[in-house]
């Protein structure tokens, strides 16, 4: 009786993740610091203290291209809540790049990887690939493909992480 | 080894219009060369259907396409390959298992059969053989050779076996979908072949970042592995319906990557380019 009323905790516990096709990670985190599209250098480490959705995406993707908007809304959800978005572009250069965000219009920091060192050291070899990372900088879920940002269960999920 | 150094884009766009317009004036003086349909029996109750694009070179390309084995675009790359004097055996490997004509299907082919379309495409000509495929049926020929290499033992390139090598166009070997975060999980067939295998990807794909990792797996088996990315395309370039201008470009000299990939792969030892 014990195991079934585990396994009922487990699954209700879980449900958010599995609902978005989130999964839950147990593994390294690499370290991520490269130049944005600004020029900026940005450094995952100076996000501790915030839920960061990393994500690697590129301009050929069209999962990436239609879920863009939806990750704006999730950004300006969190609005004045520890919450960011880094979304590292696969390789490409400068031009296209900018031409993409001219037209899709992301509202969040936009990173370069032209030599794919961070697309290595993450094991990102899909696209989108997406990490979820909590407070104290870990990977805590992933999900290969496009998903509708906007959803209420990332929401939630995203939730549960700041409150920790 | 690589295409790189790419130009500017639009540096890109102008040649590559320049090249389609001299490619479409090519491909119209060329005749369709002979094809010949021809059955081989693959077990006591199975038939294989085979596109024979004849030619009188020494070597020839046995071709598994990764759709229903009828894409035009690969047909004309046949027929311009044997004007080159490149034979290359097209079966309907679908066909011959009744099998849906969807890309999934391709995978549950067995490698056994490879081998046996191999065995007799080496008795009909006496060529050396070579496989080539792209995509999901990268693993029908990856399946194959491991089978051959099962059946005849190391040194399965040799001339007396007869089987050359692999060419995998952007080649989707993994045994499941990708997660994040994690090394990708290859294929069983995933070096368990020692014949040379030259991997083309293109460039706008996120496959081409796995490529080191891929090359590393497929040497573990003995194999002289070279990869090439092919700039500017995704993968599937040739099969898209959505194809853009580079695309619509590398797929009407498809034919020139592939006799420039067979040099390569029959040429290129040790990281020399032999004349």
């Amino acid at each position: 009786m014990k195991k079934i009323i585990s396994l009922l905790v487990a699954l209700v516990l879980s449900a958010p993740a599995f609902a978005a096709n989130l999964k839950p990670f147990d593994g390294p985190t690499p370290a991520l610091k490269v130049q944005g599209l600004d020029g900026k250098t940005y450094d995952l480490n100076d996000y501790k203290g915030k839920v960061v959705l990393v994500q690697f995406w590129a301009t050929y993707c069209g999962p990436c291209r239609k879920e863009m908007p939806s990750m704006n809304k999730l950004l300006k959800s969190f609005d004045g809540k520890p919450f960011d978005i880094l979304a590292v572009d696969m390789g490409e250069n400068q031009e296209e790049v900018q031409a993409f965000v001219n037209e899709i219009k992301p509202e969040f920091t936009i990173l370069m990887d032209p030599e794919g060192e961070a697309i290595a050291a993450w094991n990102a070899f899909a696209v989108p690939a997406n990490f979820i990372i909590d407070k104290t900088g870990k990977i805590r879920y992933t999900l290969f493909g496009g998903t509708d940002w906007a959803a209420p269960e990332i929401a939630e999920m995203i939730t549960a992480l700041i409150d920790e | 080894m690589s295409f790189h150094p790419i130009p500017p884009f639009h540096v890109f766009r102008t040649l590559a219009f320049i090249f389609l317009m001299l490619a479409v004036v090519v491909l119209q003086a060329i005749p369709a060369q002979a094809m010949e349909p021809i059955t081989i029996m693959l077990n006591d109750d199975t038939e294989v259907d085979i596109r024979d694009y004849i030619a009188d070179g020494d070597e020839m390309l046995l071709g598994f396409a990764c759709d229903e084995g009828g894409s035009s675009n690969e047909e004309q790359t046949a027929s311009m390959l044997a004007e080159d004097g490149i034979e290359t055996w097209m079966p309907d490997m679908l066909s011959a298992y009744m099998l849906p004509k969807l890309p999934s299907s391709i995978k549950s082919i067995s490698g056994d059969d490879i081998v046996k379309i191999i065995e007799n495409a080496r008795k009909k000509t006496g060529k050396k053989v070579y496989l080539i495929a792209g995509g999901d049926a990268a693993a029908v020929a990856l399946n194959g050779a491991a089978k051959w290499k099962e059946k005849y033992g190391a040194g399965s390139s040799s001339e007396e076996t007869g089987l050359g090598g692999i060419i995998m166009m952007f080649p989707r070997l993994n045994a499941k979908p990708p997660e994040p975060g994690k090394p990708p999980v290859f294929i069983d067939a995933v070096g368990k072949t020692d014949v040379p295998i030259l991997v083309l990807e293109g460039e706008r794909t996120p496959n081409r970042w796995g490529l080191p990792l891929l090359k590393k797996k497929l040497e573990a088996g003995g194999s002289r592995v070279m990869t090439m990315i092919i700039p500017a395309v995704r993968g599937y370039f040739y099969n898209r319906e959505d194809s853009n201008l580079a695309e619509d470009v590398v797929t009407a000299q498809l034919a020139g990557v592939i006799k420039a990939s067979l040099y390569t792969l029959t040429h290129y030892k040790d990281g020399v380019l032999i004349p």
